[in-house]
């Protein structure tokens, strides 16, 4: 469904090559600042990637405006907005449909905010916004930068469910919801690729400790380091 | 923007058209009695170009105005506020006083340099994407430098009367205007506008960032390119023509953002019909002010802006603006 040859940007991402089936959800994990959000920039065509990026065949570079949100949509990590509109016109910015814009307030249950300014949402309920601004043309691959934060335990996981079975990039932080989610990790560490590969042998590799610097013990997160934490403690 | 508001607008800009055109009524009305010739020429040869420079400009500050706005994601951005008028005022002064050359075309092209100048020189200072505070400190400093520029190229002027030929113009005027200066001011002012509408859509595209609208497809460099570029075009052609106007680009998208819930991008065509309406509403009440002298309407549009304005930037939390 996608398909990058020697994507890059100068200084934030180093040419990668990528291949991502249809319907696969991909999460990106990574240090901060280590080009998870760089990657997806790239895969958007914003800042002037280098590199070739196809959905579904069609080479980014140059497609008409109308056909590219179908292919593709991109949520950036920021929830703030340049101008304050209602919800409903900000979900409907997006390039979709009257009917597709209900699908997604419906979908996100937006309802009873449709009508307000977005500014005066709270930063969870504007996130749900942005989100449903997202999702509503309904495009061949979502490009989402850590959609999960600000949103409640109940809809971190209603988010995850509505986006499995989709081609999606989605960065995040929480190594286990990436990990209990995604059919596939890719983990990021200085503008590179460090791992790539389905949640489970990534997760269990050396990889994660070597690039963040932690390791499960007991079932929690812990640095590695043994002055850094409470694993020096008696 | 609902039907109806729309319907408004324009019945209001027909209306005013009209006024415009036959108020003050009784000298005319006689004239048309007795000789109907010289009034008409009156009508066409006086009034018309009047009438059409008000209703141009106007479109043209608030549509300049709209875009400008919508590019910064700041209700307080506009032709005058950040220089560009100012500056337009400095190169057609600079032509006419300095350089010598006063025909329509070389005082548009002096004009238009400015104004592209001023503009070049705001991106530069206040960077694409100044906060309100640094957008306004850098628009301040460029019109109070091409402020004094201006004063310092009459005092060098050859001609002893610069400023007093200069006065009347610098404080915007209307009045005496031919049809060719109309369309002088006219036709590149109405290029601009018919382009700048055709940006609405990737200035609403804006509103969700630059990141979102790149994503989208849209070139933000090019679009504030595009921006510059016609605000200079069109709003240095009106200033050439009839001197500095302020405040009509900073109020008219302001009103016009009410009528389309907020989008930037889509208020810039209520915005410019907006701001026809209140430029000729301003010459007419020029007009019919009863002080027995002609007032600048710059003037006008400043005495009745700047309180805005200034209620604006009192109410810091300018969420009120949007």
């Amino acid at each position: 469904m996608i398909r990058a040859r020697d994507v890059a940007l100068p200084g934030r991402l180093e040419p990668l090559s990528l291949d991502i089936e249809e319907g696969r959800l991909v999460c990106l994990v990574g240090p901060n600042g280590s080009g998870k959000t760089s990657l997806l920039h790239a895969f958007a065509g914003i800042g002037a990637p280098a590199g070739e990026v196809e959905i579904a065949g069609v080479a980014l570079r140059g497609v008409p405006l109308a056909q590219r949100t179908r292919l593709l949509s991109f949520l950036p990590a920021s929830r703030e907005m340049r101008w304050p509109l209602v919800a409903r016109d900000v979900v409907a910015l997006g390039g979709a449909t009257r009917a597709q814009a209900k699908a997604a307030i419906d979908a996100l249950e937006l309802g009873p905010l449709a009508g307000r300014r977005i500014d005066r949402l709270s930063t969870g309920e504007r996130s749900r916004v942005l989100i449903a601004r997202a999702l509503a043309p309904e495009p061949a691959v979502l490009l989402l930068d850590e959609p999960t934060a600000n949103l409640d335990p109940l809809w971190q996981l209603k988010l995850m469910a509505m986006l499995h079975g989709r081609t999606a990039m989605v960065a995040m932080h929480d190594l286990d919801a990436a990990a209990a989610h995604a059919d596939r990790l890719i983990v990021m560490d200085r503008g590179r690729v460090a791992a790539d590969g389905p949640p489970n042998t990534v997760m269990a590799g050396p990889v994660i400790a070597a690039v963040f610097g932690i390791e499960k013990e007991g079932g929690r997160w812990r640095p590695l380091s043994p002055s850094a934490g409470p694993r020096s403690l008696p | 923007m609902s039907k109806r508001a729309g319907f408004l607008l324009w019945a209001l800009l027909v209306g005013i058209i009209a006024l415009s055109l036959f108020v003050p009524w009784g000298d005319l009305g006689a004239l048309f009695a007795t000789d109907s010739d010289l009034a008409f020429a009156v009508l066409v040869e006086l009034r018309l170009p009047r009438t059409l420079l008000a209703l141009i400009y106007g479109a043209m500050l608030a549509a300049a105005g709209a875009a400008v706005q919508a590019l910064f994601a700041n209700p307080l951005a506009s032709p005058d506020l950040t220089g560009t008028t100012s500056g337009a005022a400095l190169g057609a002064v600079v032509t006419a006083y300095l350089i010598g050359l006063s025909s329509p075309i070389a005082l548009s092209i002096g004009a238009v340099a400015g104004a592209l100048g001023a503009l070049l020189l705001l991106l530069a200072l206040a960077g694409p994407r100044a906060e309100t505070a640094t957008l306004l400190l850098a628009g301040l400093a460029i019109s109070a430098l091409a402020g004094a520029l201006t004063t310092l190229a009459l005092a060098l002027a050859p001609s002893p009367f610069a400023f007093y030929d200069a006065y009347d113009w610098l404080m915007g005027s209307l009045v005496d205007r031919s049809l060719a200066q109309s369309a002088f001011a006219g036709l590149p002012a109405a290029a601009a506008i018919l382009l700048l509408l055709r940006l609405a859509k990737p200035l609403d595209a804006l509103a969700l960032g630059e990141e979102v609208a790149e994503s989208m497809g849209h070139d933000i460099s090019r679009l504030r390119l595009r921006i510059v570029c016609l605000t200079a075009l069109g709003v240095g052609a009106c200033v050439a023509v009839c001197g500095a106007i302020g405040f009509v680009g900073l109020v008219a998208p302001i009103f016009a953002r009410r009528l389309t819930g907020g989008h930037p991008g889509r208020a810039i065509w209520p915005a410019a019909l907006i701001g026809a309406l209140l430029l000729a509403a301003a010459d007419l009440a020029v007009r019919a002010a009863p002080l027995g002298r002609t007032l600048p309407i710059g003037v006008v549009t400043a005495l009745l802006g700047a309180p805005f304005f200034l209620s604006l930037v009192a109410n810091m939390r300018w969420r009120i603006a949007r």
